[in-house]
C-alpha cells in the first residue's frame, strides 16, 4: 500500500514539475468520455421512440445531432491523446536520459552485477512501457466511470434495483479472474524478459561489427542461427506454459458474462411481453446495464493494472533516487600529496579467495610507478581500488593521510586513465578528448592540438566524427590511432594522477619509442601508475611495484630489484634476452 | 488500371509473406481461418440478438422468447471460449514465427561481404529491415483471419440487406473507395518518414547501448562524460520525435477527413432506414436489425479496405526486408573448389596486389608481391597504418583486392569455396571478442568434433589448469550470468589463441597476440608457436620486435608497401627501417 502511495506521489510530482497541462487534459477527457457514454446509451432509445410515435423529422434531426456529437467527441479525444502523448514523450525522454546518466555515473560496485544491471533495465522498461501515461489513463477511466455509474444506476433503477447488484456481482467475479490473468501475465513477462535478454544478446552479438571477421573466418553462420533457434524454442516453451494457465479464468469470464447477457435480455423481454416497456426502453435498459457493468470493470481493471505496475515503477523511483546520493558527494579538490595503501585486501565475492592480500605501499605526488606482475596477479583490481570503483574488503586507502571514502567524496578530479580496454566513442574527436558538451576556448583548443601533435596526429581534424554512426563521413581509427587518442584524452584532463594500463599495446615501435622518449615531459608534475607487460616501461619509471599472486612481492627501482629479486630478474631477462 | 495492378501486386507480395510464415509454423493457417470464421459468426449472433428478442416479444410466448435467448447466449459463450483459446495459441505461434525471421536476417548479415557490413548505408538498410519486421509479421493474420472473416460477414449481412434495400451499396462503396485512395497516399508519406527515422534509430541505439557497456562506463566515470552522453541521447530522441510530430499532424488531418466521410455514410444509412420505416416497409424490430446490419456491412467493407491498406504498408516494408535479404554476397558467391590438403610447393603468393578501402583515395596496400612457403613463420612489422592488418584481411578473403591476385596452392583464392577456404586459416584478431556463452562454446562454438582438441589447445597457451579450475561449462562474463566468469585481459587473449588452436588449421594468424600477456607466459607461448617451424605455418603481426626474432622471415611494411624482407640477422645487417625499429626497443633492455 505504501509502495502504491509513493508511486502516485511520484506520478503527481513529476507531472506537476514537468507538464502541468496534463491535468487540464485529464479534466476535459473525463467530461468527454462521460458525455459520449450517455449519448451512446440514449441514441437508440429516442430514435426508436420517435419512430414509434411517427415523428420522422424529429428522428432524422436526432440522428444527425447524435452522429455529429459522437464524431466531435472522438476527434477531440484523439487531439487530447496526441497532446498527452507528446507531453509524455518529453517526460519519458527526460527520464531515459536520467537513467543513462545515472547508470554511467554510479559507482562500479553498484552496477557490475546482473542484479543491479537488471534494475536499470527494469527502470528503462518502465519508461518504455509508458507507465506514467498509463497512470493518466487509469485516472481518466476511474473518474469517468464513476460518473457513468451514477447515471446508469439511476436508469437501471427504473426497472429493478437488483439489476445493478447483478452487474456488481459479475464485476467482482470478472475482477478476480482478471487479477489471476494479470498475475500470470506478470510472471510470463518476467520469464519472457529473461529469455528475451539472451535472444536479444544473440541478435546483437551477430550484428556487432567487431565480431564480423570472426563470424566469417570461423564459419559461424550455422552456430549463430542455431543459437537464435535455441533461445526462440526456449521462449516458446515458456510462453506456452503461461498460455495454458490463463485458459481457466477466461472460461469463467465467458460463462459469467453469458449469464449476465441472458439475465438482462430475459428480464427486459419479460417486461416487454408484459407490455410494460417500449422497444426504445428495451434498448435503453439493456444498454444501461451493460454500460454500468463495463464501467465497473474498467474501474477494477484500472486499479489492478495500477497495482501491478507499481513494482516496476518503484524500481524506476529507486534508480532515480540514486542521483540524489550521487549529487550529495563532495568533489575532492585538495592538492595531492600522498596515496597510501594500508594492509589492503580484496575479494569480489565474500566467498571467493582474495584477489589482493595485505597490500601496503605509499606513492608520493609526482612519483612515477610501474606496476607489473603476471596475468591474474591482481594489477587491474589494484587499479580499480585506487580509482574508487571498489572498496577494499579489509584495510583502507589513504589520500593525503585521510581515509578514502567514495560514498562521501567524488574523487574523479584526481584521476585520469587509459584503460586497457579504453573506449573511443562515436562522437567527434574533440568530444572524445574533452568528454563534455561545453564549448572550448581558443586556449583549450590549442592545448588539444598540441597534445595531438605530440602524438603525431596533428593532421587529424578535431571536428570529424569517429565511425559513421553519427555522420556519414566519420572516420575509422586504427587500433594505434585510437589508443593515441585515449592517451591524449588522459593528458588533456590534467588530473594529478594518471593511470596507464598497457597504453602502448597497439602502438608501433616507432610511436611507442616517441612516447617513451617524451614520457617525462608529457607527465611533468603528475603522479603516474604505469602498467605494462613490456618491462621496458620499468626503465622510464622511478619505482616498480611487483605483484605476485595477489601479494606485493617487491617494491623499488629497477636497479634495486634487478639481480636482487628473483622474479623480477627472471621476467626482465625473459624479454631482454630476446633483444640480446 | 494502375490501382488494380497495385492491389494485385500487394496481394501477390502478401501471399508470399504469408507462405513464408506458414512454412515456419504450419498451425498458423488453421488458427487464422478458424478465428476469422468463428469471430464473425459470434458477432453475427450478438448483432441480431436484441432485434430477435424484440421481434419475438411482439408475438410469441415468453417461454419461447427465453429459450431462444438461452440458445443464442450459450452459442456466444461457447464461441467466445474457443476464440479465446485460439487467440492465445495464435499469438504464441505468431511470435515464434516472427522470431524465425530474425534468424534469416541475422544469418544474412553473417554472410554478407565484410565491406558491406562495415558500410554505413548497408547498416542502415539492415536496421530498417530489422526494426520493421513486425510491420509485416501479421500479414497471414490479415489475409486469412481478418479478410476472410469480413468477406463472410459481408456476404451474410448482404443477403439480408439486399432483401430490404440495395441503395445502401453505392453509398458504402463510394465512401470506401475515397478512403482507400487517401490511405494509399498516406502510406507513402509514412514510408518516407521511416527513412528519416531509421537514420536516427542507429544513433539512439548506439547511445542507449552505452548503458550496458562496462568499458565505456569506466571511461565515462573517470572523465565525467555522463552528462555529455545523456544530453546527446536526449537530443537525439527529441529529434526523432520532431519527425514523428510532423507525421502525427498529417495523420490527424487524414483521420479527420476519413471520420467525416464515415459520419456522412452513417447518416445516409440511418436516413434510408428511417425512410423505409416511414413508408411502412419495416417492423420496428427489423429497423434495429437493418441499422445494425448496415453498420456491419459498412464496417466489413471499411475493414476490408483497411486491411488492404495494411497489406500495402506491409508489402512496402517487406520489400525493404527482401532487398536486404537479396543483397549480393559477392565474395561468397565466387568459387566452389575445395582446397587441396597436404603440402604443396607453391603455398601462398601475393602477385601485384593493391587494395583501397571503399571511399578512400589512398591505397592501403600498393602493388605488393610476396610468397609464403609451407612451414614459414612470418612476422609482419611496420608502423600503424602501414597495411599489416589489411594484408591479413585480404589473405583471409574478407576483402577482395582492388588489383592483383592472391594464390593459395597455385590457384586464385577466388576459385575456392569461401567456407572451405576458411578452414585453412585460424586467425586471432587484435580486437578479439569473447561471447557471453560457456567457455567451451567460446573455444569450439558448435563444432563438437573439436572437443578433444580443447585440452591440448589450452595447454599450449598455459591456461588449462586455470580453465579446468573454473569449469569449461561456466558461462563467460558476470554481465549476463550471476555465476559468470570474469577473465583478465591476458587470460582472455590466451583463451582466444586456444580457440585458434582448436580450429587445427594449416595457417595460424596472430594479429598483435600478446599485448596483454605477461613476459613469462609470452615467452612460453612464442617458443611453442615457433618450435614448429617447418611443420606448420604462422603469420604474426606484432609491435614487439623481440618476437620477430623467432620467425624465419620478416616482412617490413611501410605505407602499404613491402619494403624489406628476410631473416632477423639479414635485416639487422641491412641496417634499414627494421634495424632502427629494433634498436629503439632494445635500448630499454640493455
Amino acid at each position: 500500500m505504501k509502495k502504491q502511495f509513493s508511486c502516485l506521489r511520484f506520478y503527481f510530482k513529476t507531472i506537476w514539475k514537468r507538464e502541468k497541462l496534463i491535468f487540464l487534459n485529464i479534466g476535459i477527457s473525463v467530461l468527454i468520455n462521460t458525455f459520449a457514454s450517455y449519448i451512446n446509451i440514449y441514441f437508440l432509445k429516442y430514435l426508436l421512440d420517435f419512430l414509434e410515435a411517427g415523428k420522422f423529422s424529429h428522428s432524422i434531426l436526432w440522428t444527425l445531432g447524435c452522429l455529429v456529437v459522437m464524431n466531435l467527441t472522438s476527434n477531440i479525444s484523439s487531439l487530447l491523446n496526441i497532446a498527452a502523448s507528446n507531453a509524455y514523450y518529453r517526460i519519458n525522454t527526460y527520464l531515459r536520459s536520467q537513467i543513462l546518466n545515472i547508470s554511467t555515473s554510479v559507482r562500479f560496485e553498484e552496477i557490475e552485477s546482473p542484479d543491479a544491471l537488471n534494475n536499470f533495465e527494469l527502470a528503462h522498461k518502465c519508461v518504455n512501457q509508458n507507465i506514467l501515461s498509463s497512470y493518466t489513463q487509469v485516472l481518466i477511466s476511474i473518474v469517468s466511470s464513476v460518473f457513468v455509474i451514477t447515471g446508469t444506476v439511476y436508469i437501471s433503477f427504473g426497472i429493478k434495483w437488483w439489476m445493478s447488484l447483478l452487474a456488481l456481482g459479475i464485476t467482482v467475479v470478472n475482477t478476480a479472474c482478471n487479477i489471476l490473468i494479470s498475475k500470470n501475465e506478470i510472471e510470463r513477462f518476467h520469464e519472457e524478459t529473461a529469455v528475451s535478454k539472451q535472444l536479444e544478446y544473440s541478435r546483437f552479438w551477430l550484428t556487432d561489427i567487431s565480431r564480423a571477421k570472426e563470424v566469417r573466418t570461423y564459419t559461424l553462420q550455422r552456430y549463430i542461427v542455431g543459437k537464435l533457434r535455441e533461445y526462440n524454442d526456449k521462449l516458446f516453451a515458456s510462453l506456452h506454459k503461461f498460455t495454458k494457465r490463463k485458459k481457466k479464468p477466461y472460461l469463467i469470464i465467458e460463462i459469467i458474462n453469458a449469464v449476465q447477457l441472458f439475465v438482462v435480455y430475459a428480464f427486459c423481454a419479460y417486461q416487454m411481453v408484459l407490455g410494460g416497456i417500449s422497444a426504445g426502453d428495451f434498448m435503453l435498459y439493456s444498454s444501461a446495464v451493460f454500460t454500468f457493468g463495463g464501467a465497473l470493470n474498467s474501474i477494477t481493471g484500472s486499479v489492478v493494472s495500477f497495482w501491478n505496475t507499481s513494482n516496476l515503477m518503484t524500481t524506476l523511483i529507486s534508480v532515480l533516487d540514486i542521483k540524489k546520493n550521487l549529487e550529495k558527494r563532495i568533489l575532492f579538490d585538495e592538492e595531492l600529496k600522498t596515496i597510501e595503501f594500508r594492509s589492503v585486501s580484496f575479494s569480489y565475492n565474500s566467498s571467493d579467495e582474495n584477489v589482493l592480500e595485505d597490500i601496503s605501499f605509499t606513492i608520493n605526488s609526482n612519483e612515477k610507478f610501474s606496476l607489473i606482475g603476471e596475468n591474474g596477479a591482481g594489477k587491474s583490481t589494484l587499479v580499480k581500488l585506487l580509482l574508487g570503483m571498489y572498496t577494499p574488503t579489509k584495510g583502507a586507502i589513504y589520500i593525503n593521510g585521510k581515509i578514502m571514502d567514495p560514498e562521501k567524496y567524488d574523487y574523479t578530479p584526481l584521476f585520469s586513465a587509459v584503460f586497457q580496454d579504453y573506449k573511443i566513442f562515436s562522437f567527434t574527436v574533440e568530444d572524445n578528448i574533452k568528454m563534455s558538451g561545453k564549448e572550448l576556448s581558443e586556449y583549450e583548443k590549442e592545448k588539444i592540438r598540441t597534445l595531438l601533435g605530440s602524438m603525431g596526429m596533428q593532421s587529424i581534424n578535431t571536428d570529424s566524427f569517429v565511425t559513421q554512426t553519427f555522420s556519414d563521413d566519420g572516420i575509422n581509427f586504427s587500433g594505434g590511432e585510437a589508443q593515441k587518442l585515449a592517451i591524449v584524452r588522459a593528458l588533456y584532463k590534467g588530473a594529478p594522477i594518471i593511470v596507464l594500463d598497457e597504453p602502448t599495446s597497439a602502438l608501433s615501435p616507432q610511436s611507442e619509442y616517441e612516447i617513451y622518449r617524451s614520457f617525462n615531459s608529457l607527465t611533468k608534475n603528475k603522479t603516474v601508475l604505469f602498467i605494462s607487460h613490456r618491462l621496458s616501461s620499468c626503465r622510464i619509471c622511478d619505482k616498480i611495484l611487483l605483484l605476485h599472486n595477489g601479494k606485493l612481492e617487491a617494491i623499488g627501482s629497477h636497479d634495486e630489484l634487478f639481480g636482487s629479486n628473483a622474479l623480477y630478474t627472471e621476467m626482465f631477462s625473459a624479454q631482454a634476452e630476446l633483444f640480446g | 488500371m494502375a490501382l488494380a495492378d497495385k492491389i494485385k501486386k500487394v496481394f501477390r507480395t502478401s501471399f508470399e509473406v504469408s507462405a513464408m510464415f506458414i512454412q515456419n509454423c504450419k498451425k498458423l493457417l488453421l488458427l487464422d481461418v478458424f478465428l476469422g470464421i468463428s469471430r464473425e459468426v459470434r458477432q453475427l449472433i450478438i448483432t441480431v440478438l436484441p432485434s430477435v428478442v424484440i421481434w419475438l416479444c411482439t408475438g410469441y410466448e415468453y417461454t419461447i422468447v427465453s429459450a431462444t435467448i438461452a440458445v443464442m447466449v450459450v452459442a456466444i459463450a461457447v464461441l467466445g471460449i474457443l476464440i479465446e483459446n485460439g487467440q492465445c495459441s495464435l499469438s504464441d505461434n505468431s511470435l515464434y514465427a516472427t522470431n524465425t525471421l530474425y534468424y534469416f536476417i541475422n544469418g544474412k548479415n553473417a554472410r554478407l561481404d565484410l565491406k558491406d557490413v562495415e558500410d554505413g548505408t548497408i547498416t542502415d538498410q539492415y536496421y530498417k529491415a530489422f526494426d520493421n519486421i513486425y510491420n509485416f509479421s501479421d500479414v497471414h493474420y490479415s489475409i486469412f483471419c481478418v479478410l476472410l472473416g469480413k468477406l463472410i460477414s459481408f456476404a451474410i449481412m448482404s443477403a439480408f440487406i439486399i432483401s430490404v434495400d440495395v441503395r445502401l451499396y453505392p453509398i458504402v462503396l463510394a465512401e470506401n473507395f475515397i478512403v482507400l485512395i487517401i490511405k494509399a497516399k498516406k502510406d507513402h508519406i509514412d514510408h518516407s518518414f521511416e527513412e528519416e527515422i531509421s537514420k536516427n534509430t542507429k544513433k539512439v541505439k548506439y547511445l542507449s547501448e552505452l548503458l550496458y557497456d562496462f568499458e565505456a562506463g569506466r571511461d565515462l566515470r573517470i572523465y565525467n562524460g555522463n552528462d555529455m552522453v545523456s544530453n546527446r541521447y536526449m537530443n537525439e530522441i527529441l529529434h526523432a520525435r520532431k519527425i514523428e510530430i510532423k507525421k502525427q499532424r498529417k495523420d490527424f488531418l487524414i483521420d479527420l477527413v476519413i471520420g467525416i466521410l464515415g459520419l456522412g455514410q452513417l447518416f445516409l444509412i440511418y436516413l434510408l432506414a428511417i425512410n423505409k420505416y416511414a413508408v411502412g416497409g419495416l417492423l420496428l424490430a427489423n429497423f434495429i436489425l437493418y441499422v445494425n446490419a448496415s453498420n456491419q456491412i459498412a464496417s466489413a467493407i471499411s475493414e476490408i479496405v483497411w486491411t488492404v491498406s495494411v497489406l500495402h504498408t506491409a508489402s512496402i516494408y517487406y520489400e525493404d526486408f527482401n532487398k536486404y535479404m537479396n543483397l549480393k554476397e559477392t565474395i561468397r558467391e565466387k568459387g566452389s573448389d575445395t582446397p587441396p590438403t597436404g603440402s604443396s610447393v607453391p603455398f601462398i603468393e601475393f602477385r601485384n596486389v593493391s587494395f583501397k578501402y571503399p571511399n578512400q583515395d589512398v591505397f592501403s596496400l600498393e602493388n605488393l608481391s610476396c610468397t609464403i612457403e609451407y612451414g614459414d613463420h612470418i612476422s609482419i612489422v611496420g608502423d600503424n597504418g602501414a597495411g599489416k592488418s589489411t594484408f591479413v584481411k585480404l589473405l583471409l578473403r574478407l576483402y577482395e583486392p582492388t588489383e592483383g591476385t592472391i594464390y593459395y596452392k597455385g590457384k586464385d583464392i577466388r576459385e575456392y569455396d569461401f567456407d572451405s577456404y576458411q578452414t585453412v586459416f585460424a586467425p586471432v584478431f587484435q580486437d578479439y571478442v569473447l561471447n557471453a556463452f560457456s567457455i567451451r562454446e567460446n573455444l569450439i562454438f558448435d563444432y563438437n568434433e573439436r572437443n578433444d582438441l580443447i585440452k591440448p589447445s589450452l595447454e599450449k597457451t598455459g591456461i588449462y589448469d586455470k580453465i579446468i579450475d573454473i569449469g569449461l561449462d561456466r558461462p563467460y562474463s558476470r554481465k549476463f550470468f550471476e555465476d559468470g566468469v570474469e577473465l583478465s585481459g591476458g587470460e582472455q587473449q590466451r583463451l582466444v589463441i586456444s580457440r585458434a588452436y582448436c580450429k587445427s588449421s594449416e595457417v595460424l594468424i596472430l594479429d598483435e597476440p600478446t599485448a596483454a600477456i605477461d613476459p613469462l607466459s609470452e615467452r612460453r607461448l612464442f617458443e611453442d608457436i615457433f618450435s614448429s617451424i617447418g611443420e606448420s605455418t604462422s603469420i604474426m603481426i606484432s609491435h614487439r620486435m623481440s618476437c620477430s626474432k623467432f620467425s624465419n622471415r620478416i616482412f617490413v611494411m611501410d605505407h602499404g608497401r613491402l619494403i624489406e624482407q628476410g631473416a632477423h640477422s639479414e635485416l639487422i645487417g641491412a641496417n634499414g627501417l627494421y634495424a632502427s625499429m629494433y634498436h629503439r626497443q632494445a635500448q630499454y633492455y640493455s
